[in-house]
């Protein structure tokens, strides 16, 4: 039974079934010059493994890493609040964090409680910049001021809230007839010169308050659209 | 229900974006090997970065996302290496003794290993079957779904691919 040179690479290849693959095998114990054949296969495989395989363990090059990462932070704009409740429980999951994490979010809320803004802003709401901010800008995107708009939803009574973290505070802010009562207060957020960043604890505290109340999910952009164009009016 | 949707849209773009991640130190060896010169390597690896990004919704979550990315890498460097046919035809013999030392020189002219140069001296179908059967460790199959041809066409490439590449590193040896 000759073998072909069809037939050895494919061996060498392990594309061959049992059955052909045993003929080979003892083909070669059978013929020295078949077995070199095999082992000049191998050989081959080798050096060229030797080549390529250590570009594996390269670092590799940030202009690549960055390409995604851009594209990763481009899909994280629209704040899912699943996501949220999804990668709060697998902190929670960390043991270092089981007993942790409660505490460190209590500590980085306050309740809000405010002396009147400077343009006869009533006590507890957004000044005029914030307010501005919390109007007008969607969410993912940065107002001119430097405000990140997080996410929108609407609590239990169907008011809209709006979570946001600026360069000062951040917070979550409820919109009632007076305007923007801000109902939960956070720390500052990640400076917005910081081009790619991890959602800050800030960020993550406030949608952790978020998720506790919210009624369902956070608006997505085309409710949230129309909840501005609605001047975010309570919807009951 | 529109939020479920997206929701879930979020999660593909996920299993996508950390899917890519995952590949990429293996999409650049495929780049080395395919690149006519180590320096082009990680640019045929953005460009194929890139291309991907570009057109992710084309990727259908569930399949196999590494041939979808070989697929697009082996496309632009098909695209590309026939462009570049005609460019070298023109202006090789000018270049060869001009660059030496311009600046960015050092960085071109990282040294050819001897396999790098058995490897150039194949037709490019011999080259990229070589190289996804025998580094990036395809089957017949995959290695010809992600080309596009017959099992049997890829598979008589290989053989002479194989073969040539014996020789030449036989002779180097």
């Amino acid at each position: 039974m000759t073998i072909t040179p069809e037939q050895l690479a494919a061996y060498a290849d392990g594309e061959l079934d049992d059955l052909t693959a045993a003929r080979v095998r003892r083909a070669a114990e059978a013929d020295p010059a078949l077995a070199a054949e095999l082992a000049q296969l191998s050989a081959l495989r080798s050096l060229l493994a030797a080549r390529f395989d250590p570009v594996l363990v390269q670092p590799v090059p940030e202009r690549l890493t960055h390409a995604i990462e851009h594209a990763i932070e481009a899909a994280a704009k629209v704040v899912s609040l699943s996501d949220v409740r999804a990668a709060r429980q697998s902190l929670w999951q960390r043991p270092q964090f089981r007993f942790a994490a409660g505490s460190t979010i209590a500590a980085a809320l306050v309740v809000a409680v405010l002396v009147g803004g400077p343009a006869g802003t009533p006590s507890g709401y957004a000044d005029r910049q914030l307010a501005a901010a919390l109007d007008g800008t969607l969410s993912g995107q940065t107002a001119p001021d430097g405000t990140k708009l997080l996410l929108s939803f609407r609590d239990d009574s169907g008011t809209a809230c709006r979570g946001y973290a600026g360069q000062s505070a951040s917070g979550i802010a409820c919109r009632d007839d007076r305007g923007w009562k801000l109902n939960v207060l956070g720390q500052a957020g990640a400076p917005a010169t910081t081009q790619y960043r991890q959602a800050g604890s800030a960020d993550a505290a406030i949608m952790a308050a978020a998720q506790d109340m919210a009624a369902g999910p956070a608006l997505d952009a085309a409710a949230e659209d129309a909840a501005r164009k609605a001047g975010w009016q309570a919807e009951k | 229900m529109a939020r479920f949707i997206h929701d879930k849209v979020l999660m593909q773009n996920d299993v996508f974006l950390t899917g890519l991640t995952a590949l990429l130190p293996r999409l650049r060896r495929f780049a080395a090997g395919l690149a006519r010169h180590p320096a082009d390597a990680d640019d045929l690896c953005q460009a194929a970065l890139e291309r991907a990004l570009g057109s992710r919704q084309q990727w259908q979550e569930g399949t196999r996302l590494d041939s979808w990315m070989y697929r697009i890498m082996r496309n632009i460097w098909i695209d590309t290496a026939r462009a570049r046919t005609r460019r070298d035809k023109t202006f090789t013999d000018e270049e060869a003794g001009l660059t030496v030392g311009t600046d960015g020189g050092q960085e071109a002219y990282v040294e050819l290993t001897m396999v790098d140069r058995a490897l150039q001296t194949l037709p490019d179908e011999q080259r990229e079957a070589v190289l996804l059967v025998l580094v990036e460790g395809y089957k017949y199959a995959e290695a010809a779904a992600i080309i596009g041809c017959p099992i049997g066409t890829l598979t008589s490439r290989l053989l002479r691919g194989r073969e040539a590449l014996m020789v030449k590193l036989g002779e180097a040896a």
